[in-house]
Formats: structure tokens, sequence, C-alpha cells
């Protein structure tokens, strides 16, 4: 072997390998990918979704590794779950199904008129959709980051996949934070918004629910929703055959798989999908960080709405109900009607809201896909 | 303490998120504002957000001209996205752009004969405003009918079970 040879042979290997076409923006994924990673493991700071979405970063952030493209036509590994899971909308459907499986709807069937406040709470999804327009994004990119703030990670993934693939990543980071920020973000509006009086609101004692309304509820609201918005059937669909399983007690096994397993494994590629579409060239750009700071307002602006269209309720209704449970209408379960339940207490300890609060919760987990649906009818 | 320091990091991040638009609503720009421009047009008026030009020519040729001019106008990440969308309405048929171009909406008036008069609107807050409004009041209409049809429901059922607990105390 001649020394042209071994020096042809060394080089054409290191062509291999990925240093040769590294670039800055792989060394900026990894510190992304990490920090997610050290707030999962170290902070256990939603660690379900961080642990995946950093390790998804981190692994297609390497030059040459045949993990997110295409090889003669066919999709890599993480391509294939991203392509068939988010992008043809299966995954989002599919968490809605052990969504469904895991809801009791009965606290929002014996209180129906919380079905307003869920509704009110997607004041920020428009007002942010208006302010994302005058910040130069486009029409559809609008409506995929105005979701955000219905605090409704699958119904964001959902729409985002629809609309604007390309800030699914950003979008589904900022949607899932500020739900598990939910705390920090709400209470000092819920504090600001109410006055000493209002915080002290008992409310009504809800009726019982007989079996038969609650094996109903998902086919009157399945009904409802496709006549009405039938763009986001496939997530609500799942939503109300999951809950009808569960309902009806009749398939218990299938309720455990869909509530468990299930869930467990469309989590895992949610999380992996979305991580690997995060590419430093498609990722690092202004984007992203507009993305957040409008998730934040979007956020801020759903809570103030839930909280007005409450009192705006209590002007109307001769049964009046406490604000601090306004801030539930974003669909952030359990967080925001654990935090209405806190913050009551704070004021009465012998005020139990938390089952009001669930309420306008559930409200909102139908009330944000009917806003999704609005959306997505806009280009139909 | 705590509060004050969560009103000044939302007013930081609310500022920052509104400070390029801002700009974008309120920078003016002359008309067509970025829309395409047949040749030989003239402006005959201009209304508020909107500019009103004459061609002589058919309305289907200034419609083939638009949309030749319109071909490429697509999402540059997927090039499958369209961002003019036709609408063949009576009088007019309507171009809206759904990307983020400047202006709004080119609307080729139909009926003209041998003239033809082609409307182009800047982004509006009209626009805006009134989209938000009628979603928003969208979600409180499907709302508000489940409400209505859950609180049948629950009237319906209410009724039933004190029937039939009647007739057990009966029987």
């Amino acid at each position: 072997m001649s020394w042209n040879e071994i020096w042809d042979l060394l080089v054409g290997t290191l062509q291999t390998t990925g240093f040769p076409t590294m670039t800055w923006q792989h060394v900026v994924m990894w510190a992304i990918g990490g920090f997610f990673l050290y707030m999962a493991i170290v902070k256990d700071f939603e660690p379900l979704l961080l642990l995946p979405i950093g390790f998804g970063i981190f692994l297609v952030n390497f030059p040459n590794t045949p993990l997110f493209g295409y090889t003669e036509g066919h999709p890599q590994l993480l391509q294939f779950f991203y392509k068939y899971g988010i992008l043809w909308e299966v995954i989002p459907c599919l968490i809605f199904l052990g969504l469904g499986a895991m809801t009791d709807f009965e606290p929002m069937i014996a209180n129906p008129k919380m079905l307003l406040i869920g509704a009110g709470a997607q004041l920020g999804v428009f007002v942010t959709f208006t302010g994302t327009i005058l910040c130069g994004f486009s029409i559809k990119e609008a409506a995929s980051v105005g979701i955000i703030g219905g605090a409704d990670g699958p119904t964001t993934i959902y729409l985002t996949a629809k609309l604007a693939p390309h800030l699914l990543a950003a979008n589904t980071l900022a949607a899932y934070s500020y739900m598990s920020m939910v705390p920090i973000i709400q209470a000092p509006i819920m504090r600001a918004m109410t006055n000493g009086k209002e915080r002290l609101i008992r409310m009504k004692v809800s009726r019982k629910v007989s079996r038969t309304e609650v094996v109903l509820f998902p086919l009157i609201c399945g009904g409802i929703i496709a006549l009405l918005v039938p763009a986001v059937m496939p997530l609500m669909g799942m939503l109300m055959f999951g809950n009808l399983m569960r309902v009806t007690g009749v398939v218990k096994r299938l309720v455990n798989t869909a509530a468990n397993p299930l869930m467990d494994m469309v989590t895992m590629f949610l999380g992996l999908s979305v991580g690997a579409s995060m590419l430093g060239s498609v990722f690092l750009t202004y984007k992203p960080l507009l993305v957040f700071a409008l998730g934040l307002l979007d956020f801020v602006v759903c809570t103030a709405g839930g909280i007005l269209t409450v009192k705006v309720m209590n002007l109307i209704c001769k049964d009046k109900i406490n604000p601090l449970i306004g801030n539930s209408g974003v669909s952030a379960l359990p967080m925001s009607p654990r935090l209405s339940q806190v913050i009551g207490q704070q004021y009465d300890k012998k005020n139990y809201l938390l089952m009001y609060a669930m309420a306008a919760c559930l409200a909102g987990s139908i009330g944000s896909p009917a806003a999704a649906g609005m959306l997505l009818s806009m280009f139909e | 303490m705590k509060t004050m320091l969560y009103a000044i990091l939302f007013s930081v991040m609310v500022g920052t998120a509104l400070l390029p638009a801002s700009s974008y609503a309120f920078g003016g720009g002359e008309p067509p504002w970025s829309a395409p421009m047949m040749p030989g047009g003239k402006m005959i008026k201009t209304e508020g957000t909107a500019a009103y030009y004459e061609f002589d020519q058919p309305y289907d040729a200034v419609l083939a001209w638009y949309k030749e001019a319109l071909k490429n106008y697509r999402d540059p990440n997927y090039a499958h996205v369209d961002w003019a969308k036709y609408r063949d309405w009576k009088d007019q048929m309507y171009i809206e752009d759904q990307g983020a171009a400047p202006w709004h909406s080119i609307g080729i008036q139909k009926g003209g004969g041998n003239k033809t008069v082609v409307k182009i609107v800047r982004d509006n807050f009209t626009w805006i405003f009134s989209t938000l409004l009628i979603r928003f009041a969208g979600v409180f209409f499907v709302l508000i009918v489940l409400w209505l049809l859950l609180n049948l429901n629950g009237a319906v059922m209410r009724r039933y079970f004190s029937e039939k607990e009647a007739k057990a105390k009966v029987g």
C-alpha cells in the first residue's frame, strides 16, 4: 500500500465522520438539548416530555446521522415517527383518546354553565392571533401560535402540524412549558383581577348526575362538534370515544390500555419526534423566540378571559360563581383547578372550589379544540 | 414585590413581542402595498386602506394575468401551500393573502366589459378585529349549544328518574 493510498483512505474515512460538516448550529442545539435534559433529570420539570424532546434534539443535531432525513425515498427512523405520527396527526388524536379514557366529565355535566368559562378563556387565542399577524407571521403561522394559550398540548400539535409544521417544536415547547408554569403565571393574574369579596364566594352544591347522562354526554358533545366544527373531529372524536369506553364500564381492558400503555407509547414518540424536528438550521431563527413571547401573552390573556367571563356571568346569573375558578377555563389539567383550590383556601379554608374549577377546565378542553376548529375553518 | 416582578417581566416580553408589530402596523406604505400590479392600469381612487385601479382589459385577461403573477406566491417551507386564496364571488374574484404580505386582498371586479376595476386592500385592523370577533363568538356559539343540550338532557333525565322513584314508592 502506497502513502497516497493510505492518505486517501484516511481522508475518505474522515469525510464519512461528522467533523467536516459540523456547524455552530449543531453546537448550540446540543446546548439546548442538554438544557432540556438537565431540566428533566435534575429539576424534575415535565420529565415525561422534556426527556424525550431533549434527547431527540441531541440525536438529530449531528451531521450525517441517518435519523431525520430520507434514504432512497424512505423516511429514516425519527422522520418516520414525525411524518406518520405528527404530520399525519395520529399522535395528537391518540393522546386525546387516552385523555378521554382518563377524564371524568361529571363535574361539567352537573354544571353545564361552566362551558361558557371554557369559551371565554379562548380570548387569548384570538388576541394573540391578531398580535402574531402584526408581528409579520403568515396567517397560518399566526393561527398555530394563537392556540398555545388554550394550554392544550395535543390541540396545539394538531393545529400546528396542519398549518405551520416548521413551528411545531417552538409551539409545542411553549404550550407545555406555560402549562407547567401555571402557578407562576396565573396566580398573580387571579389575585390582581379579583377582590376580597369575590374570592369568598361559595358556590351552590352541584347536583348528582345520572349514569345515563354521563353515557349520553360523549354522543351529544361529539355530535355537536361534528356538526358545528367538523375540522376538529379527529381530536374530539377520539376524546369522546375514550370517554364513552370509560363511562360505560364494559371495556375496562381497553380503557386501561388507552389510558396507560398507549399514552406512554405516544408520549415517547411525540417527545422524540418534536425534539427531532428541532434541527439547528430550522430552529435557530427569531421566530421561536417570538413564539415564546407571544405564547406567554396568549396564556395571560386566556387566563384573564376566563376570569372576566365569570365576572360577566355573575352580573347575569342568580347563583354566583367564584371568579377564582376562571383561570381554569384554559385546559391545563390538573394544574389550573388545583391552583383555584389552593388560592381559594388561602382566603376561606372551608371553600372547596376544586370540582367547579375542574368543570371549567373540562369546558376548556372542549373550548380549545372548538377554537382550533374556528381557526382551521379559515383555510378550508 | 413578586407581583411587581411579574408585571415588569410581562411588560418586557409583551413589549418585545409588539415592537416589530408597531412598526409593521403603523408603517403605512404606498399603494399597491407590494401587491402585483398589472401593467397599463391607472389609479382611479383611494379609499382608507384601499386603492382602485382601472385596466382597459376584460375581466378574463386581468384574472389570467393575476393568476400567472401569483403562481409562485407560495409558502417557502412547503411548496404545495398556496398563499393566495381565490374566492369566486358574484361581483368579483376575491384573492386573499394568507402569507405575510402588506396587502390583504385583490378584488377583480366582474361585469365591466372591456374595462376592469381592481381593488387592492392593505392589511388593516378592521379585517383583523372582525376575524377575531367572529371566530371568538363562534367558540361561544358552539359551547352555548352544548350547554343548552346538556341542560335539556339533564332536565329530561331528572324528570324521568323522579317519576321512576315516585312509581317505586307507590309500588
